[in-house]
């Protein structure tokens, strides 16, 4: 093998343009289904959730905060007439036991075309990446309080609808997506827990027809935050993302940018990916110098970032 | 959720291939250490430059670990003179899944060069090649072995190719300013003979992929005529392996096997670890410096690529 061939920069095709001008030609395509009123999604409320989720201190697992997460969910959905499944297991991964429960609330039950709104709701247990306090349990706004608070307003906004949408709802609240000892990244042998065991086990949730795609949340409050389309999701999901971005862009454009992330992020569409169900990550997944310090606080985030994911999910649901 | 370390930016086309619908292969049944074993092997063998004796031993070696799995390879010969001395060059090509209609290629070098002229004390000494070549023929056996035991096939045929001569006809690799491969150049002259109908549907061309801090790059020219081949292969490896794979390109094209698939309009990319130093074709590129870890990152990656298919 020779390394000694020039480069000839000029043939290159320059890849990001044409991928940006993909994005902007494919497809606005016209709903079928009545316009949601999106006002019904009240970013002052997700922000709430995330104040009342950060009050229970870090929602690792096996910590006291790690059930209030599951009840207050549990208890915000039987609110909107949604009932709440446990799916419990035992883990053993890296040597680590421990007690895991994914939390599954289906709306529109009988509706036979579904998707799946996910995201985690355990927290990583101390903020590891903080320069000062390393050892300081994690509050954790961003990351994780954001995607629960996304899920349960979301709930709530199509709950006060007065069309369904075209497609069953099921939202999913993975445990264990920090790993084994609730670290996430500061963990080299990290792997998420709660989305494979889901995936494994689809059939006791989808004994007939599989969900037609996956929607998974994660980080997603910041007031600065840029939502970019990552990588690993545009292999499986790229018509999917298409859509959600060209929706993001035109009613919430502070917020989203075409650009693919410049890294695939493992995230828990990748288990859903390898179960066959399309699903892409909407993530912000910029998010320093306060990613996973003591500094992932509510005052972080804001209604508008809220609102600007929020409203544009709801308006995504209804184009189906 | 996990941040990659490397900010590099690998910007390359979004259009997506269709969703995979095989089932997730068992990545376990791909073993790092059976890999690294088959490694030893083949250095013990020593030189396996075209001539020696080595390279008759890594010729029956190779053809024995394919039987052993039911598979039948078959040999493609050619006599090949120019400048250099005459030698009969010996592709070895092996096929699973005959039937399928859609095929890749997976494809290596077997011959290693003939002495480690990049050596500063022993520039005459016989070439151990651990890295340089016996790993990209570690890699295909241990894939063979680890196909065999998937419960279901992956959704398309493969093709292994065993190229000799890929070190030029002096058997010295970037040692020899006029050095070309010789045997993937025949291979593919004469693609319709393996190929009589469909042509395969792409190629993947491995070579130096043990090294135990090894960083594998998209390869600038591979980048060009595969690129959605690359990103998926490069998006997998950096979930699944992040310590051996990042998204930043080779700063130069690298002149390996793919160059004469991609002649032949196959979609064909090259999966290197390019930077060896200062070990690279010296007696110093010995199996200590694999590691088992490396091989099942790229392994791996490979079988997940192969059922996402």
């Amino acid at each position: 093998m020779s390394g000694a061939r020039s480069c000839d920069i000029s043939m290159r095709i320059d890849f990001a343009a044409f991928a940006a001008a993909l994005l902007f030609t494919a497809s606005t395509a016209a709903a079928q289904t009545p316009q949601p009123d999106v006002s019904q999604w009240q970013g002052q409320r997700a922000l709430a959730d995330i104040e009342k989720l950060v009050g229970f201190g870090p929602r690792a697992m096996d910590v006291p905060g790690h059930r209030q997460t599951i009840d207050t969910i549990i208890a915000e959905m039987k609110k909107l007439g949604v009932t709440a499944r446990e799916q419990s297991w035992n883990s053993t991964v890296a040597d680590q036991k421990h007690a895991m429960t994914n939390v599954i609330a289906p709306m529109y039950p009988d509706a036979t075309r579904r998707i799946i709104l996910a995201t985690h709701y355990d927290s990583v247990i101390r903020a590891y990446a903080d320069k000062q306090h390393p050892d300081a349990p994690m509050p954790g706004a961003n990351n994780s309080a954001s995607g629960v608070a996304v899920l349960l307003e979301t709930a709530r906004a199509l709950h006060a609808q007065k069309t369904p949408p075209g497609l069953g709802i099921d939202f999913i609240f993975f445990d264990g997506e920090e790993g084994p000892i609730s670290l996430g990244a500061g963990d080299p042998h990290w792997q998420p827990l709660g989305s494979p065991y889901f995936a494994e086990h689809l059939a006791e949730t989808y004994p007939g027809t599989k969900p037609e795609q996956a929607v998974i949340f994660d980080m997603v409050c910041w007031r600065e935050m840029k939502l970019h389309p990552e990588q690993a999701s545009l292999l499986y999901a790229a018509d999917q993302i298409d859509k959600y971005w060209n929706i993001g862009r035109t009613f919430a454009p502070g917020f989203f940018n075409n650009q693919p992330t410049p890294q695939p992020i493992f995230d828990d569409q990748i288990a859903l990916n390898d179960a066959h169900i399309p699903a892409f990550l909407v993530i912000g997944f910029e998010y320093d110098p306060w990613f996973n310090t003591t500094a992932d606080t509510p005052d972080k985030c804001s209604e508008a970032a809220l609102n600007g994911v929020g409203r544009t999910t709801l308006r995504y649901i209804y184009a189906h | 959720m996990r941040r990659p370390v490397a900010a590099a930016l690998l910007s390359i086309a979004l259009a997506a291939p269709a969703v995979a619908q095989a089932p997730a292969p068992d990545v376990a049944q791909w073993q790092g250490e059976r890999a690294l074993a088959d490694i030893v092997t083949q250095v013990s063998f020593g030189s396996r430059a075209m001539g020696t004796p080595g390279h008759e031993m890594t010729i029956a070696f190779i053809e024995a670990q394919l039987r052993a799995l039911g598979i039948e390879p078959r040999r493609q010969t050619a006599d090949f003179a120019a400048d250099g001395p005459t030698h009969t060059i010996t592709n070895i090509i092996a096929s699973i899944y005959p039937s399928a209609m859609k095929r890749i290629i997976l494809a290596t070098h077997y011959d290693s060069i003939i002495r480690a002229y990049r050596d500063p004390q022993n520039p005459d000494a016989p070439m151990p090649g651990a890295n340089n070549s016996a790993s990209g023929v570690a890699l295909l056996l241990e894939t063979a072995r680890a196909l065999k035991a998937q419960q279901a096939p992956p959704p398309l045929g493969v093709d292994f190719v065993f190229f000799d001569g890929e070190e030029g006809a002096l058997s010295l690799g970037e040692g020899d300013p006029h050095f070309a491969p010789l045997g993937s150049a025949y291979f593919a002259q004469h693609l319709d003979e393996v190929y009589p109908k469909a042509r395969p549907a792409e190629a993947i061309d491995f070579d130096m992929v043990c090294w135990r801090e090894m960083k594998l790059r998209p390869e600038l020219g591979s980048l060009q005529i595969a690129p959605d081949q690359v990103r998926r292969f490069w998006t997998t490896g950096r979930l699944f392996a992040p310590a051996y794979f990042t998204m930043d390109p080779t700063p130069a094209e690298i002149f390996d096997d793919q160059v004469a698939l991609a002649r032949v309009h196959i979609p064909a990319f090259l999966v290197i670890g390019f930077d060896y130093e200062p070990w690279y074709n010296t007696t110093q590129d010995t199996p200590d410096k694999c590691s088992a870890e490396a091989l099942a990152g790229v392994g791996r990656t490979l079988m997940r690529y192969l059922y996402a298919h």
